[in-house]
Parts: structure tokens; C-alpha cells; sequence
């Protein structure tokens, strides 16, 4: 496809040409390479410092995730008010305590009565909860069993 | 001085292939082939020869840092011309920023010197016009004048530069003509 060539086209090529025609190449040549020389110097160690930020970033997520596993297989301590107002209700709490240390954990129940409840705790009525924990090695009774002790409050 | 148009293109594709793995000898001879040709475009959007080898400068290590990026090596100028034509759009502004303070102080020497302004040689007020009126020129229809204006450089292959169709050139280019025309009218009588 041939291109029309029109007279601004003539005059901006006479414009560039005249220009180009003052370029020393062998300058500017010497002067891309120093360029290049800087930023391959550049380079080479960003791509070294990639390598140990690629490598302080895995370090660090896997610590979080460790960090993360370890926080939330401790137990909290913590305390639980629980409403047991209506027993044709169902059971709406239950609280686990699973840990190998049972004076860890310790949760303070207080049974409320129905009216200090209702004005607490508005539409909350459980009728039962269940407080489990996990069984201490010294009262394992066998494999038979649950591993776990319940015990139901009603 | 080489230049790349003639040199085989299957020695640049070799050449850019080589780059690409890391060979900086092989980089430096495109570079030597190529820098008259990036030079062309960058001088024709920015009008003059300081920002122009700016931007040459800072498109070829653009392109040096990005090389392995080059999925077909064949295909070397027209992705190098993209670069360097980006890299002197981007920098029109700023070049024209600096242009106008810098002839502020000259303007200002002259004053305290108190000679009478020199008669500017025709060239100079050519490329000062030109510059300007480039400017004034949307960044797709600078492009597409400048690319057209590469005597060698297909149409087709402007349009992959500027990664539109042959029509949309054409159109930037008929827009860019009509500008410039108005802008430069008193050089075409």
C-alpha cells in the first residue's frame, strides 16, 4: 500500500532530517551503552534482593499461619451467661472446652431467672447447652470410650 | 554506523533471540542498528535533539530490561519502535516544559547582556515551530504522523506499532495533517 505523501509530511521529514544530519551516533551509542552498563548493574542485584524479599515473604506467611494455628488451638478463658427460659426451645449454646489442661478454660455458668433474661437477652432462649472437655490422660478409660467427658446441664 | 535496514532479518531475529537469553553483546548490535531509526521517531515527536536522545536512551533500556518479555523475536522493531515512541510521548510534555524555561533564561542572558536578539536561522525557527506544533497534536495523531512519516516503514506495520488498524492511522494521520497544516501554514507558502 503506498503512502500519499503530502506537503506537511515534506516539511516535518526536511524538519528531522535537518536535525538527524547534527546527531553524533557514536555518542549516542556511548552514551545507551553507559546506560545499559548502569541499569544491568541495577539488575542483577534487584533480581538478588527479589530472590530474599521472595524469600522473607514465604518465611513470613508460613510463621503467620503458624502463629494463626497456635493462637487458635489454645483455649481462651473466658466466661459464658447463659438464659434457659423456655425447655420446648432448642438448644441454642454450647461451649467446648478440649484441652489437656482442665484449669484452662474454666468457664463461670450462672443460671439466670427467666424475667432478668428476658430483660438481658431479649430473644435468646436456649433450653440446654453442653460444656465438653477434652478427657486428662490420667483418667483415659480405654479406647472404648469417647474421647471426651460431657456433661449436659438441663 | 550499521543500520538495520540492511542487515538480514533473520540476523535480527538471531540477535534478538540471543538478547533475550541474556547476551548483552548481542543487545548492544541491535542497539547499534537500531538507533538511527529510534532516533528518527523520537526526534519527530519531540522535535529536538537533546530530549529526543533522552528518550532514545530511556527506551532502549526499557527494552534491555525487558527483552526476555519478547515472545517473537522477529518481530524486534516493531516492538522496539513501540517503546521508543511510548517513551517520547510520554516525555513531550515535560520536554516542552523545559524547552520553554530554558529559552526564558536564554531570552533573560540576552537582556542583561543587552545585545539585540539574534535573527533566528530558518531551521531553528522551523524546529521550534514544528515542536510546538506537535504538541498541540493528540498523543495517537503525533504517533501516527511520526510512524507515517518513516519513509521505510510500511503502513501495516505503523498500525502494529501503534496497535490499531491501517484505517485508524490513516484516519490519525488525515486529523494530525489537517493541525498542522493550520499551525504551520506560514512554512508551506
Amino acid at each position: 500500500m503506498n503512502k500519499k505523501i503530502d506537503k506537511i509530511d515534506i516539511l516535518l521529514r526536511r524538519n528531522t532530517t535537518e536535525q538527524l544530519a547534527g546527531v553524533d551516533f557514536d555518542d549516542l551509542n556511548a552514551a545507551i551503552s553507559g546506560r545499559l552498563d548502569k541499569a544491568q548493574q541495577r539488575r542483577t542485584p534487584a533480581t538478588k534482593s527479589t530472590k530474599v524479599f521472595k524469600i522473607a515473604k514465604v518465611t513470613a506467611a508460613a510463621a503467620a499461619v503458624f502463629i494463626i494455628v497456635m493462637v487458635s488451638s489454645t483455649e481462651k478463658k473466658g466466661s459464658a451467661t447463659v438464659a434457659f427460659i423456655n425447655p420446648s426451645d432448642r438448644a441454642q449454646v454450647q461451649v467446648n472446652i478440649a484441652d489437656r489442661d482442665s484449669s484452662r478454660g474454666k468457664s463461670t455458668v450462672r443460671i439466670i431467672d427467666s424475667e432478668t433474661a428476658r430483660k438481658q437477652q431479649d430473644k435468646i432462649r436456649p433450653n440446654w447447652f453442653v460444656i465438653s472437655r477434652a478427657e486428662p490422660e490420667s483418667t483415659n478409660n480405654g479406647a472404648d470410650r469417647d474421647v471426651r467427658d460431657t456433661v449436659c446441664l438441663f | 554506523m550499521k543500520e538495520a535496514q540492511k542487515v538480514k532479518i533473520s540476523d535480527i531475529e538471531r540477535l534478538a533471540e540471543a538478547s533475550s537469553r541474556g547476551n548483552r553483546d548481542a543487545f548492544d548490535e541491535l542497539v547499534e542498528l537500531y538507533q538511527r531509526r529510534a532516533m528518527q521517531v523520537a526526534l519527530a515527536i519531540l522535535g529536538n535533539v537533546d530530549e529526543a536522545a533522552e528518550a532514545v536512551q530511556a527506551g532502549f533500556v526499557k527494552a534491555y530490561m525487558s527483552i526476555e518479555k519478547l515472545r517473537e523475536p522477529g518481530r524486534f522493531e516493531i516492538w522496539l519502535l513501540r517503546i521508543i515512541s511510548n517513551t517520547a510521548i510520554s516525555q513531550r510534555k515535560a520536554a516542552w516544559r523545559r524547552a520553554e524555561s530554558a529559552k526564558v533564561a536564554d531570552c533573560r542572558r540576552q537582556e542583561k547582556k543587552t545585545f539585540s536578539p539574534a535573527q533566528k536561522v530558518d531551521a531553528e525557527d522551523l524546529r521550534e515551530a514544528v515542536q510546538k506544533a506537535m504538541l498541540r497534536l493528540s498523543k495517537k495523531e503525533a504517533k501516527a504522523i511520526t510512524l507515517f512519516g518513516l519513509e521505510d516503514l510500511p503502513q501495516k506495520q505503523a498500525a502494529e506499532i501503534m496497535g490499531c488498524s491501517v484505517q485508524a492511522v490513516r484516519w490519525h494521520v488525515f486529523r494530525a495533517r489537517q493541525k498542522l497544516k493550520v499551525l504551520l501554514r506560514k512554512y508551506l507558502e
